[in-house]
C-alpha cells in the first residue's frame, strides 16, 4: 500500500469508491483498506476532501 | 463531531470523495509530511488533478463556519487561489496580504508565507489594521523553526505583554529545545515562562509534569508548589491534580498523593490511570 502514496494520483486512485454517498446523514468515509482494486473512472469532477485525524 | 452533523454530512456527501487517514498510523505519516500537516485533525481538498484547493487546520467548535467554509471552497471562495487572484488586482491590500500569508502558514510553507508577512510592516507602519504584533510573532517562529535562530523569539518574548503571545511563544521555544532533547534549556524557559504567566495553570502545569516526567528531584518541591498554585487557578482540571498527586508520590508524601489522585479521580472516573494510582499510593502505605 505505501506505493500508493508516493503521488497524489495514487491517493485519488485509492478513494474512488466513495461516490455513492450523497444521501448518507453524516459523512460517509472510506475506510482506505477497502479501496484496493478500484477504477479510476468517475472522478474527473469531483473533489477530494483528505480529513487527516490523529487517535493519540 | 462536525463530521456527524447532518446539514454537514449530508453537503460533503453530495459535493466531495472523502477519505479518513489516520495521521498516525499505516500510511498517515507519510501524507502528513509531503503535505507538512501540522495539527490533528486536519481537512485537505483536492482537484481531481491532485493540486490541494485548501485546507482546514483544527476545528474550533464553530460548525457553522465549518460548514460556510467548505460551502467556499467548493465554490472556489476563500482560497489560497482566490486569494492570490485578489492580490494580483490589488498588491498593496494590507489584509489580503495577511491572509496570504496565513494560508501559506496553514500549508507548512513558512518561507513563502513569512514573504508576504515581511511586507505588512513597510505598507503599514503605524499598524493601523493591528497586524504587527502577529507578524513580528510569525517571523521568529519562522526564525526558530527554520534556522534554529532563537533570538527573534526570546526579544519577542521579553518585550511582549500580551498573555496569549507569551504563552505560545514559550511553548514554541519549550517544544524546539525539547526537541533538542536540551532539559537546561527547557527548565530556563519553563523558569521564564512561569515568571512571566504566574496564573497560566496550563504553563504551571506543563513545568511541573516535565520535573515529574524527567524525575527531576531537585525540583519536586518547586514543581509540587507550582501544580498547587495551577489546581488553585483550575480547580477542576483533572490533568492537574493527576500532576500533584504523581509529584507528591514521588516525593514521597503519599496520604497527600493519594487526596490529590482522588481528586482527579472524582473528576475524571472513567479515567483507569487515576483508579491504578490511587491503588498503588495505598498499597504502599501497607
Amino acid at each position: 500500500m505505501r506505493r500508493i502514496f508516493s503521488s497524489m494520483a495514487g491517493v485519488l486512485f485509492l478513494t474512488l469508491l466513495a461516490c455513492t454517498t450523497a444521501e448518507k446523514k453524516a459523512v460517509n468515509f472510506e475506510d482506505i483498506s477497502s479501496a484496493e482494486g478500484l477504477e479510476k473512472a468517475g472522478l474527473q469532477n469531483d473533489i477530494l476532501m483528505v480529513y487527516l485525524y490523529s487517535d493519540g | 463531531m462536525v463530521f456527524q452533523d447532518e446539514e454537514v454530512g449530508k453537503y460533503i456527501n453530495q459535493n466531495f470523495i472523502s477519505l479518513k487517514i489516520n495521521s498516525r498510523a499505516g500510511e498517515g505519516p507519510a501524507l502528513r509530511e509531503k503535505y507538512k500537516v501540522s495539527a490533528s485533525p486536519s481537512v485537505l481538498f483536492f482537484s481531481f488533478d491532485g493540486m490541494e484547493i485548501d485546507r482546514i487546520v483544527g476545528f474550533g467548535g464553530d460548525r457553522d463556519g465549518y460548514l460556510h467554509t467548505i460551502q467556499d471552497y467548493t465554490r472556489g471562495r476563500n482560497t489560497l487561489q482566490d486569494y492570490l487572484t485578489h492580490l494580483k488586482n490589488d498588491p498593496d491590500d494590507i489584509d489580503m496580504i495577511m491572509k496570504v500569508a496565513e494560508k501559506y502558514n496553514d500549508r507548512g510553507d513558512l518561507q513563502t508565507a513569512v514573504a508576504y508577512y515581511k511586507q505588512i510592516p513597510s505598507l503599514d507602519p503605524d499598524d493601523e489594521n493591528g497586524y504587527r504584533s502577529e507578524v513580528q510573532f510569525q517571523i521568529a517562529v519562522y526564525e526558530l523553526v527554520d534556522h534554529a535562530n532563537v533570538l527573534p523569539m526570546n526579544n519577542l518574548l521579553k518585550s511582549s505583554a500580551e498573555s496569549e503571545n507569551l504563552n505560545r511563544g514559550f511553548n514554541r521555544l519549550l517544544r524546539y529545545y525539547s526537541n533538542q532533547q536540551d532539559t537546561l534549556k527547557v527548565l530556563e524557559t519553563y523558569e521564564k515562562a512561569v515568571a512571566k504567566l504566574p496564573d497560566d495553570a496550563d504553563m504551571l502545569n506543563g513545568y511541573a509534569w516535565y520535573i515529574f516526567q524527567h524525575k527531576i528531584q531537585s525540583k519536586y518541591a518547586q514543581g509540587i508548589v507550582l501544580a498547587r498554585h495551577a489546581v488553585k487557578i483550575a480547580p477542576k482540571a483533572d490533568a492537574i491534580w493527576d500532576t500533584l498527586g504523581q509529584l507528591l508520590f514521588a516525593d514521597g508524601q503519599v496520604q497527600e498523593a493519594i487526596d490529590a489522585m482522588q481528586k482527579a479521580s472524582d473528576l475524571a472516573p472513567d479515567e483507569p490511570s487515576y483508579k491504578e494510582n490511587l491503588e498503588k499510593y495505598s498499597k504502599s502505605l501497607l
